[in-house]
């Protein structure tokens, strides 16, 4: 799956930003250095970013900067990028979108209805993937609880490797399967590959949501 | 950080005079005159070193006194420091304000807040810094610069006629690239300056500017193309 890429001139003319604060940025860790891609061009070489995650990174720096320092944005972005430490609770997840009532109801750690429960960043992020997934019409209610498992179960073990997860069915059976990128699969004819999600941008679309 | 200051109390001194090894470690601060090595990474609240000396590993400290040569075999992390002489460092160099007099290389990236520097610089990576005061004595070299506000001027020859080790080129920049939002360039030769405000002085040969707001040119610049890009 090609990532699409924004080049930085281009970044600098949607956002409205400077050159110098976006090497401000870098300098700070708010920006990772693995986002600036280089690549060579008819005009010589010109650094891109991933389109997607640079922009929502930037906003978020835009909209937070008046409330936090530097420093204390970036030490909440920089959090090791698959278990940052962060909590919220139910009633936070259902108000900013991140979790749907049905996913929270079914399985969320506790009852349903219970606004003021907490959760860990791992125990929200599942029921996130789940969401998207439900959402997209990729899965059904039942096969979350099999992503649910298997996220719970291996998270500790992806000690924040770049991770891609993958949901496939074949002749009406549901697996799924964590794989470390770059990683490319080849399945028997049988097999249909229903999502393909990697861990990494959907921990950074949490994270984006959270703070 | 106030559990590492009051834990500073409890480290120790590295102190050397003459010529010695010494094992890397976290001290409290580190006194170094004559000539040795540090066989490891050296953590420290303050160093300071006199002589010629060779740090096998990284090296940090929150403040950096250093007179003579050093060689950092390592990352360098300093967050305020003073150098003069000869510094080479063979990772990357980071810290919030750093004044370095002579010649001085990086063989990787460079990140520092404020930083002021008359002589001869190279740099292999990029040179990522807030507000640089460049003063050139020798050719200097940086494979990209981006900055808040970049600052080049060349030194009169007559202050530095003493220091003969600098090398005897015609004393200018060279970068592949300069992004900034203030650049106030002399004796610079890039291929590309992209700034908000530019202002190219004499001596400088530029492939291609662009420039957001103004762009102020001396008649003895040479500049390829000139482009006013945005609103």
């Amino acid at each position: 799956m090609e990532r699409e890429l924004i080049s930085k001139k281009e970044l600098l003319e949607i956002t409205g930003i400077s050159y110098g604060q976006l090497y401000r940025w870098k300098r700070k860790r708010l920006i990772p250095e693995e986002w600036f891609i280089r690549k060579s061009t008819f005009t010589g070489q010109e650094t891109f970013f991933p389109k997607e995650l640079i922009l929502g990174r930037i906003d978020q720096i835009v909209n937070k900067k008046d409330d936090l320092s530097l420093d204390e944005l970036a030490e909440k972005l920089s959090q090791s990028p698959l278990l940052p430490d962060m909590h919220a609770t139910a009633g936070e997840l259902l108000d900013r979108n991140i979790v749907s009532k049905v996913v929270l109801d079914r399985y969320g750690i506790t009852p349903a209805g219970e606004r003021g429960a907490v959760y860990s960043f791992p125990e929200l992020f599942p029921l996130y993937v789940i969401d998207q997934l439900l959402a997209a019409g990729e899965i059904s209610l039942e096969e979350g609880g099999l992503l649910v498992e298997t996220l719970n179960e291996q998270w500790p073990k992806l000690e924040c490797k770049p991770c891609d997860l993958l949901f496939f069915r074949k002749m009406g059976l549901s697996s799924c399967v964590i794989v470390s990128v770059p990683a490319e699969l080849h399945f028997d004819k049988g097999v249909k590959v229903v999502a393909r999600l990697s861990l990494l941008d959907l921990t950074e679309q949490v994270k984006g949501k959270l703070i | 950080m106030t559990g590492s200051e009051n834990k500073s109390e409890l480290l120790p001194k590295l102190t050397i005079d003459g010529v010695c090894n010494a094992g890397g470690g976290v001290y409290d601060s580190v006194n170094l005159d004559g000539v040795g090595k540090i066989n490891g990474a050296v953590k420290s609240r303050a160093f300071r070193a006199n002589g010629q000396f060779k740090v096998l590993g990284d090296l940090e400290s929150t403040e950096m006194i250093c007179e003579g040569i050093l060689t950092v075999h390592g990352n360098a992390h300093i967050a305020e420091g003073k150098m003069d002489g000869m510094l080479t460092i063979e990772g990357t160099l980071d810290g919030e304000h750093l004044e370095v007099y002579g010649v001085w290389k990086v063989k990787k990236n460079c990140e520092i807040e404020r930083m002021k520097t008359e002589g001869a610089f190279f740099i292999d990576g990029l040179l990522n810094a807030g507000h640089v005061e460049i003063h050139l004595h020798g050719l200097s070299k940086a494979s990209e610069i981006g900055v808040e506000a970049l600052r080049v001027r060349r030194l009169s020859k007559s202050k530095w006629n003493l220091l003969r080790f600098i090398p005897k080129f015609n004393p200018e920049l060279q970068a592949k690239v300069i992004e900034g939002d203030e650049l106030d360039l002399e004796y610079t030769t890039t291929d590309v300056v992209r700034g908000n405000r530019v202002s190219i002085g004499p001596g400088c040969t530029i492939g291609r500017v662009e420039y957001r707001s103004e762009l102020i040119k001396h008649p003895k610049a040479k500049v390829g193309e000139e482009m006013k890009v945005g609103d």
